[in-house]
């Protein structure tokens, strides 16, 4: 297995030898290395405590069953045998227990939902009667199935019935199941790879979450500068028109998921925001744009100065432009870019947009989904910024306040998406899931406190993780994340006061910390060179001693929740 | 174009399907000679299946014929049929004019 390589251990009771081989050819990252069970022993394997397939423990478990193979009375409704739903139920929870009893073998489970062929057409007409039907089974079957796994929180159901009707036709194969014992046809497979690559992705917290946009052409028809904003061809009666229109619906929804909207277009920046602003049927306003670079310049110069402002990284992005010219520029230009193709005809926007896999994540925190309106607080911080005169003066006037949390199952879900999407700002990239940080926390000697940032401009949410590990006088910092939209205001400074503070007030005597070099952790190595904290150059160490208090940031409120204190 | 070409740029596309699943330095080549069966050949017998498959949609996608690869005529003398991919195409070939999709 190479190095970077994710361990992607494949249980099933049909042969998974092709989802496998579309899994390990697939060289786009994340780089899957599929191990498939024994086949056709769905719960030995996961039951087995002491399976090869454990060790090492996999990232990513598949448990894909037809659900005759698990649930033996729907296969016998599949015969048109009488079966009480209850009987059903019952199988189907005995498959779900054995699912839930995995849950720790693997840092996350896809459990693809069942289907049944669609050229089995059941009982017809009475195909979806309540108590009779095998369609309206298999639905309850799913149904059921989805609400016991919800329980685990590293456990996901993945709607397979998309792949089946994404292929259509030739979604079932009897000649490969024949000859194979494989029931599906293989591009269901590449479906299936595709949902299972994007779902490592998100368990990564390596989705997209930044949208940059061209203008003309992509957001409305037609060439703003030449045309004039009350000529361009957005909504009215027009299907063209409707569609553009329906383009922008969608874009606005996915602001709802946390997904920022951005613009980079080669236009004259003063014309193009008065069309954004006047044009009567704009669904976006310049509020729903994080940021915008309009103007004659390079795209891709434009884009990574957007990106970088927006305090993001490259591999959140992706660029939509309309242009097949300019998005070769980018993507040659901007390897970490995301830039899909994109239809010629503007019919074909919405459904293209809605396709994209890109931005499927772990879970939907309220950081989330008030992700639009922080980064507008952003944008109305920078100009008070550039307003404001030097950086002392500007960070005084903010009125920053840090509050401290222990980890609790509350705050749990967005302190963990924080610890495996944060990069830049992290000392040792430690990636753990929701419950492997919980249970690391409860340890004897172990402390993990969050941080929520606040300012005159409004609320950041929970920005910062601090995890400390003490052994006898010692205290290590094993992890210190923070976000990088608040890096630079004085609260990583007030975390690590914080974990100082709370050292002292125990009785310890040296704190250390050790850095943990990765591509894209510099920014976190040089906030702990200007700590003050002493440095050992060779073993990437910080130490304190206590020879002297560590000081206060002076502009950053400290607050401590209730139960929670320094000492 | 030729009707043998048309088979064979068939067959070469359902080379390309069934490569996307095997291990790359271990994928077949798109040439008359390269051998489908035995030591010799980068197959297995599930490639095999997902080759004749892919074979079999290539043809309909361009023929607009249903054929089978999968009967008694092929496995019962597989040298004839499926020794390489010349014999593989030989038999497409055979098969379309059978349905008079080509002369």
């Amino acid at each position: 297995m190479s190095a970077q390589a994710l361990k992607a251990v494949l249980i099933s009771d049909f042969n998974v030898a092709n989802l496998a081989a579309y899994l390990r050819n697939d060289a786009e990252p994340p780089v899957l290395e599929p191990v498939v069970a024994p086949y056709g022993q769905v719960i030995v394997s996961l039951m087995s405590a002491h399976s090869a397939s454990w060790e090492p423990k996999p990232d990513v478990l598949v448990v894909w069953t037809r659900p005759g193979g698990v649930v033996p009375s729907f296969e016998r409704l599949m015969q048109y045998e009488q079966v009480e739903l209850g009987a059903i139920f019952s199988e189907v929870d005995e498959f779900a227990a054995a699912v839930l009893g995995a849950r720790e073998r693997a840092g996350f489970i896809l459990v693809p939902s069942w289907n049944a062929p669609s050229h089995h057409r059941g009982f017809g007409l009475l195909d979806m009667k309540a108590g009779l039907g095998v369609r309206d089974a298999l639905m309850r079957m799913n149904l059921r199935l989805a609400d016991r796994l919800h329980q685990a929180s590293n456990i996901y159901v993945l709607d397979a019935s998309k792949w089946v009707e994404a292929v259509g036709a030739r979604a079932f194969e009897p000649k490969l199941w024949y000859t194979a014992k494989i029931p599906f046809g293989n591009d269901v497979f590449i479906e299936a790879a595709k949902d299972i690559k994007a779902a490592v992705w998100a368990m990564r917290g390596a989705s997209r979450k930044l949208i940059v946009l061209d203008l003309d052409n992509t957001l409305w028809g037609g060439i703003v500068g030449d045309l004039g904003w009350e000529n361009l061809r957005l909504g009215g009666h027009d299907h063209i028109g409707e569609a553009y229109l329906d383009f922008q619906k969608m874009l606005r929804a996915l602001t709802r998921r946390g997904i920022l909207l951005a613009v980079a277009s080669k236009n004259e920046e003063a014309v193009a925001l008065e069309a954004i602003e006047k044009h009567p049927e704009m669904v976006l306003r310049l509020k729903d744009f994080a940021g915008w670079r309009i103007n004659w310049g390079d795209k891709a110069e434009n884009i990574a100065d957007l990106v970088a402002e927006l305090n993001l990284g490259l591999e959140s992005a992706v660029f939509i432009d309309d242009d097949p010219v300019e998005r070769a520029r980018v993507r040659e230009s901007l390897t970490d870019v995301l830039v899909p193709e994109w239809p010629e005809d503007a019919m074909l926007y919405a459904k293209t947009l809605l396709g994209l896999r890109c931005f499927d994540s772990r879970a939907v925190s309220q950081e989330d989904l008030s992700r639009v309106a922080m980064y507008t607080s952003e944008r109305r911080r920078r100009e008070a910024r550039i307003q404001g005169g030097s950086v002392e003066g500007w960070l005084r006037t903010l009125g920053i306040r840090v509050r401290i949390e222990a980890l609790t199952e509350a705050n749990l879900q967005r302190a963990a998406q924080l610890l495996n999407k944060t990069n830049q700002l992290n000392l040792t990239t430690r990636r753990l899931t929701e419950g492997e940080l919980l249970s690391w926390g409860q340890d004897s000697g172990r402390r993990v406190w969050t941080y929520r940032a606040s300012d005159r401009f409004g609320d950041t949410g929970l920005v910062g993780i601090l995890s400390l590990e003490i052994e006898h006088a010692t205290g290590r910092v094993v992890d210190f994340v923070l976000s990088c939209r608040v890096m630079g205001r004085g609260v990583e400074e007030a975390m690590l006061f914080t974990a100082l503070q709370h050292a002292e007030s125990v009785g310890l005597k040296e704190v250390q910390a050790y850095y943990l070099p990765t591509a894209k952790n510099k920014p976190c190595l040089e906030f702990w060179k200007r700590s003050g904290l002493e440095y050992d150059e060779r073993s990437n160490c910080f130490s304190w001693r206590f020879a002297r208090p560590y000081p206060r940031p002076e502009h950053v409120g400290i607050e401590w929740a209730s139960g929670e204190t320094a000492d | 174009m030729s009707d043998d070409q048309r088979v064979l740029d068939a067959v070469y596309s359902a080379v390309d399907e069934a490569n996307l699943l095997l291990p790359s330095g271990k994928q077949m080549k798109k040439a008359p000679g390269v051998a489908l069966r035995g030591d010799s050949s980068p197959l297995d017998s599930l490639g095999l299946v997902n080759l004749l498959l892919a074979v079999e949609r290539q043809v309909e996608g361009r023929f607009g014929a249903v054929i089978t690869l999968f009967d008694e005529r092929v496995f019962s003398n597989p040298n004839a049929t499926l020794k390489d991919i010349r014999t593989l195409a030989g038999y497409v070939r055979l098969l379309l004019a059978e349905k008079q999709k080509v002369s």
